[in-house]
């Protein structure tokens, strides 16, 4: 018999107890599971804090019945960026945790949260000017205005008409 | 943590979900970082709309790296919003054919063109612009036809799809118009790697005769011919070319009074269709031609059909001839879906040919048919499935006593406005129009 409750570690020594069936919405600690069989010892996370990994636990809490992802990466454009009610009120965080949650569901590989947190970042992408976007992310133009333009003047089939 | 911190997959992923080319576009002008990371994403799918060709062809030309990101490319060229004929400089297809030849990752290609230029000081003052047309044609035809030359294998290599939308398709009854020609631009039907072939509006008589090519030799499966003006000689030299064709669709009228080739010897067309007897898994072939006397088609050569979809009238033929239709079934015993659809439909639904079907299906002779499916624009579900066969049963009970279903689906009627590649509202297509030759 597996346990049915399992103990993880944050990177800055605070352990969790949560449900196994909670924790295998990441397939990392799901192959681990798999390899170690059972364990009582708390698993260590080392790339996450506590306060990550209790926003992560969270969401995993919270679609643990949903059905699992089928990886089927296709690679058309058309992809939605419709993120449900609960995941946009999840994601309200400042820039800094939404980096921080995107980056553990990566590690962890929780493909649904990966999915909606960079739905939100595309989300504060879209609409917005070049300006806007450096605003936004704090990034600098290291273009040249005239490299700037023959950009645009480039990519001019793109723009909405 | 910034935004640029991220790892690259982490943003590769982020801009994947950025489905607006516009928007794409502007966040490619926010740093080199971040355009480097955004170029690859962008010029996947590239849209070009009328004019964006001379803007498209000079990004190519200033930075090369940019085509091989290209898979999907998208001409939408129509004739709307041309505020002065003069100024309005061809935008035909054909002149970004030296830059379709570098994209090496191309896999779709999907292109409505426009066979429009207003007359010009230069042309012919007999011929106008007929010439230059020509030109352009020939370009076409150029590109592909490399294809096939020793030493010009790698032209498009990745090309899996093409749809060839080469002019408006007029439906003016009032006027002849003139059908962009398929021939001048057949090197197409050589490209080895193309598995799917669409042509919409097209006049199709055949292959040019300049063109070379080994008989049944290439991969293309799927051929469609949408409102076009077929010959049957024409569809027997196309179908000469692809090594094992599994889907033919054929269905429309053409957008021209009267057509060049009147599809009079159905069973002609069925001939030409028949040298792919071996592959062919699905056909779809509409006649629109009524009038005169026609035979009921014999299919039963097809002998690897799984899939029918025709007019009924056309499957049973005309039935004036002495001693009505044929009861002898004419499917092949491989069929295991039939689908009818009536494309003119009058006063009552076709009352002839579903009981023709269930005798084939009592007797035997279509031992794999599993459905029936009855398409209708006009009339309900109850109107058709629930018509007496006999005395005892209803049609729909009828074919389940011999394990068929019998399905019914709502349609569009055959004279609304289609769309194939855009949903545009003046690039359009209709399987019927009011041409006074169809009724």
């Amino acid at each position: 018999m597996s346990a049915t409750m399992l103990t993880f570690e944050s990177n800055d020594g605070v352990q969790i107890t949560i449900a196994r069936d909670v924790a295998e919405r990441s397939v990392l600690i799901k192959n681990m599971l798999e390899d170690l069989g059972d364990t009582v010892e708390a698993i260590p996370i080392p790339n996450v804090n506590e306060a990550v990994l209790r926003k992560v636990i969270e969401w995993c809490e919270h679609h643990k019945g949903d059905p699992p992802s089928t990886g089927d990466d296709d690679d058309s454009r058309r992809k939605t960026t419709d993120i449900d009610e609960w995941d946009q009120k999840f994601m309200q965080v400042d820039q800094e945790m939404l980096f921080e949650i995107i980056l553990a569901a990566n590690y962890l590989d929780i493909k649904g949260l990966l999915d909606v947190g960079c739905k939100t970042v595309a989300n504060m992408i879209k609409g917005k000017s070049p300006e806007e976007i450096r605003k936004t992310f704090n990034i600098q133009n290291d273009f040249t205005p005239e490299e700037e333009d023959q950009i645009r003047r480039e990519n001019e089939w793109a723009e909405d008409r | 943590m910034q935004l640029l911190q991220l790892p690259t997959e982490i943003l590769q992923a982020i801009i994947g979900q950025i489905s607006s080319r516009a928007s794409l576009a502007r966040l490619a002008r926010v740093c080199r970082q971040v355009e480097a990371l955004v170029d690859p994403i962008l010029y996947q799918s590239v849209y070009l709309r009328n004019h964006d060709g001379e803007t498209f062809i000079r990004a190519l030309e200033l930075r090369p790296a940019l085509a091989q990101y290209i898979r999907e490319l998208l001409i939408h060229y129509h004739y709307v919003n041309v505020p002065n004929q003069q100024e309005y400089y061809p935008l035909l297809v054909e002149s970004l054919v030296p830059t379709i030849r570098r994209l090496v990752n191309l896999r779709r290609l999907t292109v409505k063109g426009l066979l429009y230029d207003a007359p010009r000081d230069y042309d012919d003052p007999d011929l106008g612009n007929a010439e230059r047309f020509d030109g352009y044609a020939a370009e076409w035809f150029r590109l592909f036809e490399q294809a096939e030359q020793p030493g010009g294998a790698d032209i498009l290599p990745s090309l899996e799809s093409c749809h060839m939308i080469m002019d408006d398709v007029p439906y003016d009854p009032e006027i002849r118009t003139e059908l962009w020609s398929f021939d001048t631009r057949s090197s197409v039907m050589v490209h080895p790697h193309l598995r799917d072939l669409t042509l919409v509006g097209a006049l199709v008589g055949g292959l040019d005769p300049a063109l070379q090519y080994e008989p049944r030799s290439t991969r293309l499966e799927s051929l469609t011919l949408l409102c076009c003006d077929v010959s049957s000689g024409g569809l027997r030299e196309l179908l000469s070319v692809p090594k094992a064709l599994t889907h033919l669709t054929w269905k429309g009228v053409p957008a021209t009074s009267p057509p060049e080739f009147w599809p009079a010897n159905r069973q002609s067309y069925v001939e030409a269709i028949r040298t792919h007897a071996d592959s062919l898994v699905s056909l779809d072939l509409d006649f629109y031609a009524i009038g005169g006397y026609h035979p009921p088609l014999d299919f039963r050569d097809l002998r690897s059909l799984r899939q029918l979809t025709i007019d009924p009238t056309v499957l049973r033929g005309d039935s004036t001839d002495a001693g009505g239709p044929s009861t002898e079934c004419l499917l092949p015993d491989s069929i295991e879906k039939l689908v009818l659809r009536e494309y003119r439909e009058y006063s009552v639904p076709d009352q002839e040919t579903l009981p023709l079907v269930y005798r084939w299906a009592m007797t035997g002779a279509l031992p794999r048919l599993r459905s029936v499916t009855v398409q209708s624009a006009k009339f309900s579900r109850t109107e058709i499935l629930h018509r007496a066969l006999n005395a005892k049963m209803c049609f729909d009970d009828a074919f389940r006593s011999v394990g068929v279903q019998l399905e019914y689906e709502k349609v569009r009627s055959s004279l609304e406005e289609e769309h194939v590649g855009f949903d545009c509202h003046c690039c359009t297509y209709a399987l019927r129009w009011n041409n006074g030759l169809d009724y």
